[in-house]
């Protein structure tokens, strides 16, 4: 599937009948588009995930949720949003679910992505995964809604037009839900700077 | 935000943008698939797949929460939002109406003004935050400019400006300019020269200022935009906006080197 495999398959799967050989014809064309798909964008869907509240142990869990959905949906995607903003929709919507299920099992989500940036490393490397955790850890206290606007807009540098298109809302909605985060996460990070997380 | 927070979310934020899955992340995860749809087990319930009618919904939810949060929550929100150091300003009783200076605690760095000289961009009379406990009438006397002989006193800046702002009508400046930027950039600008005045170092300046840079380049005013556009990237030079700028000026200087190859650079490296 991923890599060409499935697409070999696909190709090679004798068609005893034409509505077979059209099925396996579109099989075909899935696993391709599939394919390109996961190549272009399965390094930003692994980036982006702890920052949208996902605990460093899920993320593959995750990641391959977000692939099974895309690999569902790709047949029906119409072009009506790009790809991107499209495929970001479904990393909300997949953490959404997920964040909701840790809640509902009581877990901790951040506290362990926070952990695992604790661990001894050198230099420049040390300074930035705390400042990431710091990040992480303020995301984590922000209402879901404003999380993933200041995480597509600061981080994935999405214009307030594309989250807008994301969301399905105005760009008055974005801008308010962009303006609380960002103030929450200044606030946030000063006192973690001031020794006060 | 102090200095070293603002510097721990500019290195927080360059070091989530440059994350990414490692080449051995990347595989282990296409083995995943791979087995997982070789089995045929892709489950079939698309929950994750967004659905516009769900969208439509959450849309709607999201207006009105954020409608409430804006609009009708105002005191607690904006006493939430309120710098820290800002908070803790206390004007005493007997200050003087001479006095247009506002002390605070500690300094709060703000967002740097692009292309304006801070000391003359003009300090709005900011609205008192709904819900503050600050005497309405000691509030008048610190912060509207004061008449000195006859004169009207420039206003001094202040180091805890904009103590009372107003979320909402930040974003519906911001929200209106940008609606208008394309189709006519001149309102647009007189919108954002508002702003300017009245949140000069608001939660939203960037979002301003490359909003100020499309309006003069709507506008043809490609000089104005290209002096705006280096000022943005000298102040925030972590900022998202920044490498389209980036991209903009180059495209820029190139564009001015064919047309008149013999000519000086527009840009300056």
């Amino acid at each position: 599937m991923v890599g060409g495999s499935l697409s070999a398959v696909a190709a090679s799967a004798p068609a005893t009948s034409a509505p077979e050989a059209s099925s396996a014809l579109q099989a075909s064309a899935q696993a391709s588009e599939f394919d390109r798909v996961f190549r272009e964008f399965a390094g930003y869907v692994l980036r982006v995930l702890p920052r949208l509240g996902v605990a460093e142990r899920d993320r593959d869990d995750v990641a391959q949720e977000v692939f099974l959905a895309v690999y569902r949906g790709l047949p029906t995607f119409e072009g009506r949003s790009t790809l991107k903003t499209w495929l970001y929709g479904i990393c909300i919507r997949t953490c959404s679910n997920y964040r909701a299920r840790a809640h509902r099992r009581h877990e901790e989500l951040v506290a362990e992505n926070a952990a695992a940036t604790s661990a001894h490393t050198p230099g420049h490397a040390l300074e930035q995964r705390r400042a990431l955790a710091a990040l992480d850890a303020a995301l984590a206290r922000l209402p879901e809604a404003q999380r993933v606007v200041f995480v597509l807009h600061e981080i994935e540098a999405l214009s307030v037009g594309e989250i807008a298109e994301v969301f399905a809302c105005s760009k008055f909605t974005i801008y308010a839900r962009l303006y609380a985060a960002r103030r929450s996460v200044q606030e946030r990070m000063a006192d973690y700077a001031q020794g006060e997380p | 935000m102090t200095d070293q927070g603002s510097r721990l979310l500019k290195h927080a934020l360059h070091a989530a943008r440059d994350a990414t899955g490692s080449a051995q992340d990347v595989e282990r995860l296409r083995r995943r698939l791979d087995a997982t749809l070789a089995n045929g087990s892709a489950p079939a319930a698309a929950s994750s797949v967004p659905q516009p009618a769900a969208a439509g919904l959450f849309s709607k939810t999201s207006l009105w929460i954020v409608g409430a949060a804006v609009g009708l929550g105002g005191s607690m929100f904006l006493l939430s939002q309120q710098p820290r150091a800002a908070r803790s300003v206390v004007l005493p009783p007997a200050a003087s109406a001479a006095q247009s200076v506002v002390v605070a605690e500690q300094p709060v760095p703000r967002a740097l003004p692009v292309g304006r000289d801070p000391s003359a961009s003009p300090e709005s009379e900011p609205m008192p935050a709904r819900g503050s406990q600050v005497q309405p009438s000691v509030d008048q006397q610190v912060r509207r400019p004061t008449r000195i002989a006859g004169k009207v006193a420039p206003p001094q800046r202040s180091t805890s400006s904009e103590v009372a702002v107003d979320p909402a009508a930040e974003v519906e400046l911001i929200t209106r300019a940008q609606a208008l930027v394309r189709a006519q950039p001149a309102q647009a600008l007189a919108l954002l020269l508002e702003h300017e005045r009245g949140f000069a170092h608001g939660i939203l300046v960037q979002e301003r200022e490359t909003l100020r840079i499309d309006a003069e380049r709507a506008l043809g005013q490609n000089a104005r935009a290209r002096e705006h556009a280096r000022a943005f990237i000298a102040a925030f030079p972590t900022s998202p906006q920044t490498p389209g700028l980036k991209q903009w000026l180059a495209a820029q200087q190139s564009a001015a080197t064919h047309h008149n190859p013999t000519s000086a650079p527009v840009l300056t490296p």
